[in-house]
């Protein structure tokens, strides 16, 4: 586990001071991947970079599975970074070694055998993908290479952390899918906890289970995944939500929508389970003397459950509205009326 | 043989006992000179604000002896360690008396390049390192030190060429080498023919040195 106790750390520049992280205090699970996101300068790497010592804290504890990393001796702590591996969005390789040599660096570090060296190597080279490139200069790699590598280098010592720092923000989109892809393998199978530093909301949903949100030094939201993702709190949370799922109705339909005459209720449906969220509206629309106008549909799959986010118009009489509001919440749909939606309401009128 | 030695004015053994002369003074001075500018160009880049060991008091003492050194003209510096050289090597003359002034010269020069050089290394590789648990021998030895390895090279390189002109003015003193060769058989007699061909000799040699060491550079640089 590592445990983060009331963190602060001040940076001051001449005559400038910078509050990077205020008041942190944060728990991260064994075995889980924990995603810290923020915008730029919110203080995220700093705080990741205090799990292995390279960025010292003002003020507060850093707990790494029972170890105080600042009451270590400097042998002490050399010896605990040999168990928390760590990769960059800049990669970090040593450009005038191979591949081999790279993954190999560690292992020299802490004087392994040579046989002993080539057989774990070998070992991580293949689980990474990436035997063949043994001999190859890092220059000859695409970056998608490169940080596989690093991944490789970050496991050589076989560590029980793995930090991850922007990781997947020099790479394309589909690269950063099969980044993802192997970080979730070496989650799995190698019984790694994560903790993931990114300014990508897509890399949260993809394979965190827990997330802070940060914003300024501090944290402003934290949970899990699936809560944080249907039901943001903050305004920097929503927005960050957003640019995974655009929970957005068009201007022109939510018009003709304030312009319908009927009796009506704008819902924000939450659906949380592998069910068929058809099924559901097309009861509501059978049961009830009520009529369903979706406006708006989104399912999104995160942490392996179906996340589905859905805008309906119900037009009908009140009584049948409540009626159906029931039968949502019964069958486990959660429901949040949109009518006094400021956001909505504004771009309308 | 007997042609050349005519036309030069010398016997030949003259000239080989000079070429012999300085090339045991450019490598030892070289020698012990790289050892210590690594040391105190490791020192500066660690030292350095925003450096791992930051100090500024070490940084601004190393970086003025090194400006008050590399901004004596070297025919001063010749003579003001004197006392200097002969309280190490016991004489005043000679080539092994040269060393002195010359290691003297050659360390803050090597320093600065060798300073250069190492800064090159990004603070990426630095985090890459620590990150790994790595000791500070560790860090110079399998991170900085390698790849820094195409610039020090050319910073050696230049330190070469630098030291060869410097050894042939040590002749001056009496130091020896191609450099007294020059001074005292050709300059001081007139023997103009002996003059040029040593000076043409020198710049071939120096010529020699650069190519080699720049394309010893660009061979480690090849993988970047």
């Amino acid at each position: 586990m590592i445990k983060f106790e009331n963190i602060n750390k001040v940076f001051t520049q001449k005559k400038n001071t910078v509050n990077a992280l205020q008041n942190i205090n944060l728990e991260i699970q064994t075995g889980d991947i924990f995603g810290i996101i923020g915008f730029s300068g919110a203080g995220k790497s700093t705080l990741l970079r205090t799990i292995n010592a390279l960025e010292k804290p003002t003020s507060g504890k850093v707990i790494v599975d029972g170890d105080d990393i600042y009451s270590l001796s400097a042998k002490e702590l050399r010896a605990k970074r040999k168990t928390i591996g760590m990769i960059f969005q800049q990669f970090n390789l040593l450009e005038t070694k191979t591949v081999y040599e790279n993954v190999a660096l560690p292992l020299k570090l802490k004087h392994t055998p040579k046989n002993e060296i080539e057989e774990k190597v070998n070992k991580i080279l293949k689980f990474v993908e990436l035997e063949d490139k043994r001999d190859v200069y890092p220059s000859k790699l695409s970056g998608g290479q490169k940080q596989r590598i690093g991944i490789a280098r970050a496991l050589a010592t076989e560590p029980s952390i793995l930090l991850s720092d922007e990781a997947t923000s020099a790479l394309d989109p589909k690269t950063t899918d099969s980044i993802l892809a192997l970080l979730k393998k070496i989650n799995r199978e190698l019984n790694i906890t994560i903790v993931i530093v990114t300014h990508e909301m897509n890399v949260i949903s993809s394979i965190c289970n827990h997330v802070a949100v940060m914003e300024n030094g501090q944290i402003v939201e934290q949970g899990n995944v699936i809560d944080i993702f249907s039901e943001p709190q903050e305004e920097i949370t929503k927005n960050f939500v957003k640019t995974v799922i655009q929970d957005e109705v068009p201007e022109l339909l939510l018009k003709s929508v304030y312009e319908d005459k009927r009796n009506w209720k704008l819902l924000r449906l939450k659906f949380l389970s592998s069910d068929s969220t058809e099924s559901v509206i097309a009861q509501v629309n059978k049961k009830f003397d009520i009529e369903t106008n979706i406006l708006f549909a989104n399912i999104s799959e995160i942490q392996e459950r179906i996340l589905g986010i859905h805008i309906v118009q119900i037009v009908g009489p009140d009584t049948e509205i409540a009626k159906a509001e029931q039968y949502l919440t019964l069958h486990g749909v959660g429901y949040k009326e949109l009518d006094g939606d400021e956001e909505l309401l504004r771009e309308v009128s | 043989m007997a042609q050349i030695e005519q036309f030069l004015g010398i016997p030949l053994e003259k000239i080989y006992t000079a070429i012999h002369e300085t090339v045991y003074m450019v490598s030892i001075s070289l020698l012990i000179g790289t050892v210590l500018a690594f040391i105190i160009g490791i020192a500066l880049v660690f030292t350095k604000k925003g450096g791992l060991y930051e100090n500024r008091v070490i940084y601004t003492l190393i970086n003025v002896v090194i400006n008050v050194i590399r901004s004596t003209p070297f025919v001063v510096l010749l003579i003001a360690v004197m006392p200097l050289t002969k309280a190490i090597i016991g004489t005043r003359i000679g080539p092994t008396a040269a060393i002195v002034p010359l290691t003297i010269f050659i360390v803050p020069l090597l320093s600065r390049l060798i300073e250069n050089s190492l800064l090159d290394t990004g603070k990426g590789i630095y985090e890459a390192a620590k990150s790994m648990g790595a000791t500070p021998f560790q860090l110079v030895f399998f991170f900085i030190l390698p790849e820094a390895k195409g610039s020090l090279i050319l910073s050696l390189t230049t330190g070469i060429v630098g030291l060869i002109g410097s050894s042939a003015m040590a002749g001056y003193i009496g130091g020896g080498g191609i450099g007294s060769l020059v001074l005292n058989y050709g300059y001081n007699r007139f023997n103009f023919e002996l003059m040029y061909s040593l000076v043409l000799f020198l710049i071939i040699i120096t010529q020699i040195i650069q190519s080699l060491g720049s394309s010893l550079a660009i061979k480690a640089r090849v993988n970047q």
